[in-house]
């Protein structure tokens, strides 16, 4: 299901969360939809799952606008940090309830995601612990099989092995049934080797939308004597810049850069990673719009 | 959209399963304990009324209704129209139940007082106050019509403490408040709904049902655009 965002701007009062947002998103394929708290991130994905209404344009997943229509919500599944699901409820009943509303929902993966995460059938969600909360709801969205499957920050409260487990139980789900994943987080070095393409937000507006890969490539971190790095540096975009002891470091970003080609002046070089991308890029004097 | 009203009326059963157990063994126990009182003390009189504390929970349960439903629904990837269209059949159902389960209750209660000689001890009906015969099938329409009344306006006035906040909800409590102090309109509505002389209450049942009926549509109104996120956050 291609997911088209048009001219999306949403207000809360005075303040507003999206301006002028478009972009598309294909289908099957993970993103990572990042960007800096009140970045919008949590907002773009309400409008996509249809809890909210944009002030102004159109969100559309295949030619169809989300709100109220269910024939786009039942494959559209959104699992948040929290208030997923109401806390008096037997886990056997939000797996049923659940079950009900997603028409390709997979038991035998629910019975799976459950058992890998120790949790019970029969257990109470108001004596959930965090992370048990965040387990549930990662296996409603897995189990879901909703051909959009959007998980925004799903692992507060998870313990490493438990986060790790779930990338993979996120890349063998999407290998057997090929589907959109979007992923929201703030732990993307842990994640970012999920993501087929990027998706940057800053104050509400889309500063970038690349393929993972490409973005790494567009991006070097390169270190060295001061004067050999300033004259590499000369009229790149540097994103990053910190000098020590007569060393220089700096991050470019925005065109293919050879790493070959910087080594053979003597310098380290190596690739940015998504995490530190993302950071720099955020920042109000380091980011130029590279969509 | 009959799976996804068959999925949110199962959602809504599960969630009421607590309250209502609850209050029904908070009842039961209630109605057993005075009635064994008025067993073991012959010279005390114990009147029970039952029916207010089933209208009570009906109102609390309607006004709560929106708030601790809507958003989960919602995300769950309901539509706004299915939700409103289930709440209301599941009011019915409630309401039914609620005086089905009390018409039960309060029938093995007076066989009991009945077969055990227990004078002393009283079980009044809504039934008794009005004009209607005192048969188990008018005692069950009465309970399950207020029922449904109570349930219909509190889910009403839950969507507009939801949807606009306490402002708007404070604001209509008022409103109905000046409507029930000032005597022209409270007159009015008790004409509406009753019709008291000195036999007793005679119910207007197809107002009352009529008022039940279109509640829904103010309800849909305020709920057809609304976000997952309550008014006053927002």
């Amino acid at each position: 299901m291609k997911i088209e965002a048009i001219n999306i701007t949403k207000k809360y009062g005075q303040k507003e969360a999206l301006k002028d947002l478009s972009m598309v998103i294909e289908e099957n394929k993970i993103y990572g939809l990042l960007g800096k708290n009140g970045a919008g991130k949590t907002t773009f994905m309400q409008l996509l799952a249809g809890h909210i209404l944009p002030t102004s344009g159109k969100v559309l997943v295949d030619g169809q606008d989300p709100f109220n229509n269910r024939n786009v919500l039942r494959e559209m599944c959104l699992i948040s940090e929290s208030s997923n699901f109401k806390k008096r409820l037997k886990i056997k009943d939000v797996l049923k309830i659940s079950s009900l509303f997603y028409p390709n929902w997979s038991q035998e993966s629910a019975d799976r995601l459950l058992k890998e995460f120790n949790l019970e059938k029969s257990m109470n969600t108001k004596g959930l612990s965090k992370g048990m909360e965040s387990a549930l709801g990662i296996t409603i969205g897995l189990a879901s099989r909703a051909k959009i499957t959007i998980f925004d920050e799903p692992y507060i409260g998870l313990d490493a092995s438990a986060r790790y487990k779930f990338y993979d139980l996120l890349l063998e789900e999407y290998e057997e049934n090929p589907r959109t994943f979007i992923l929201s987080t703030h732990l993307i070095d842990e994640v970012s080797r999920l993501f087929e393409e990027v998706i940057l937000l800053r104050d509400g507006e889309l500063l970038l939308q690349l393929q993972a890969e490409d973005m790494r490539e567009k991006s070097i971190l390169v270190s060295g004597k001061s004067e050999v790095v300033e004259e590499y540096s000369k009229g790149k975009n540097v994103i990053r810049e910190t000098s020590m002891m007569g060393r220089k470091t700096v991050m470019l970003f925005g065109e293919v850069y050879n790493l070959t080609e910087a080594r053979e002046l003597g310098l380290e070089a190596e690739r940015g990673n998504i995490q530190e991308l993302m950071v720099h890029l955020s920042e109000h004097t380091g980011g130029a719009v590279h969509v | 959209m009959s799976r996804d009203i068959r999925a949110l009326l199962y959602y809504f059963m599960a969630d009421f399963r607590f309250s209502l157990t609850v209050f029904w063994s908070i009842l039961l126990s209630s109605i057993v304990l005075l009635f064994i009182i008025a067993l073991s003390f012959g010279e005390t009189m114990v009147g029970v009324s039952s029916s207010i504390a089933i209208y009570i929970f009906c109102a609390i349960s309607g006004f709560l209704m929106t708030k601790e439903t809507f958003p989960f629904c919602i995300k769950l990837g309901s539509t706004r129209n299915s939700y409103v269209l289930s709440v209301f059949i599941f009011n019915v159902f409630i309401a039914v139940f609620m005086a089905t389960i009390h018409l039960v209750v309060s029938l093995s209660i007076r066989l009991l007082a009945k077969v055990g000689g227990v004078d002393n001890f009283n079980y009044f009906f809504t039934l008794d106050g009005t004009t209607l015969a005192n048969t188990w099938y008018n005692q069950l329409m009465v309970d399950s019509l207020i029922c449904f009344v109570l349930l219909s306006v509190g889910f009403l006035l839950s969507s507009i403490f939801y949807r606009l906040g306490m402002v708007g909800g404070l604001g209509s409590i008022a409103i109905l408040a000046f409507a029930v102090i000032l005597p022209q309109t409270r007159d009015a509505l008790i004409d509406f709904f009753v019709n008291a002389n000195q036999v007793g209450i005679d119910l207007r049942i197809m107002p009352m049902l009529l008022l039940s009926l279109i509640a829904i549509l103010p309800t849909w109104g305020l709920l057809r655009n609304a976000s997952t996120a309550p008014g006053i956050t927002r």
